[in-house]
């Protein structure tokens, strides 16, 4: 049933109301619908553990090519995602950017500890921040994807 | 843009509204979501979806499905830069009514 008369008087307002709340509704049920893959975090986690163990890897582009190998994937899972659950994202919020700038960043200083570790002769050891970069990475990744599910109720 | 918005005809169909409400929301939805969010049928969400393209207010883009055997493609729907324009100034003379409906309230109580 459509209506397309301008609304002018209290009882067309109210109606207004009822369209506005119905806006609302409509995005909260868009929200409750939308589940992250469960692949997708331990997904970006696997990535950065794979980057963070590569200092002990020989060959002087072994480095490059995991680092462009990951790059691939991440942009891989991501649209896998967009298919897997029928919504593409619009901007990061500031939560998300944080959460991403954290994880860039703590992925690099955990690639140094390695680098370290390495050049240490203590290759076994190189595990632990590869393990960390995995549950810290996956950690995020959900982090992101929540604050972009949440934003669907704040954007207009 | 305009302080009290401008009320959009298209727009304001009941359906349509919620269309653009929902597509303002993201960057694009695929069309079984949509259909799925708003509980109507393939055949209405086609109907009302194909006035908001005529009018420019919606784009539509198909793409293969590798998780489909047959030829059905995914159909990946989102608001042009005029659709979203549009969509804001109307809620944006929709608040005005309301708002002014509340305030009316008020004074009458």
């Amino acid at each position: 049933m459509e209506n397309n008369l301008t609304p002018s008087g209290p009882d067309d307002a109210r109606v207004v109301s009822g369209l506005l709340e119905e806006l609302q509704a409509d995005r909260a049920r868009l929200v409750e619908k939308v589940r992250a893959p469960k692949w997708l975090a331990p997904g970006f986690g696997l990535i950065a553990a794979s980057y963070v163990m590569t200092p002990p890897f020989p060959g002087e582009g072994a480095g490059g090519f995991v680092l462009s190998t990951a790059l691939a994937a991440g942009i891989l899972l991501v649209a896998l995602s967009y298919r897997v659950t029928g919504i593409k994202f619009t901007r990061f919020g500031v939560q998300a950017w944080a959460a991403f700038a954290a994880a860039v960043v703590g992925t690099l200083a955990l690639f140094s500890v390695s680098l370290g570790l390495a050049a240490s002769g203590l290759v076994w050891w190189i595990a632990i921040p590869a393990v960390v970069a995995f549950v810290l990475v996956c950690w995020l990744a959900s982090l992101i994807f929540s604050s972009l599910r949440e934003r669907l109720h704040y954007v207009r | 843009m305009s302080a009290d918005g401008i009320f959009n005809e298209i727009i304001h169909a009941p359906l349509r509204l919620r269309i653009c409400g929902l597509l303002r929301s993201v960057d694009e939805l695929d069309f079984a979501v949509l259909r799925d969010t708003l509980g109507v049928s393939d055949a209405t969400l086609s109907k009302q979806s194909k006035a908001l393209i005529d009018a420019g207010f919606v784009s539509v883009t198909k793409k293969t499905s590798e998780s489909r055997d047959d030829s059905r493609r995914i159909t990946w729907l989102r608001l042009t830069a005029t659709g979203r324009n549009a969509f804001d100034e109307h809620i944006r003379a929709l608040r005005k009514i309301s708002v002014g409906f509340e305030h009316l309230d008020n004074t009458d109580s």
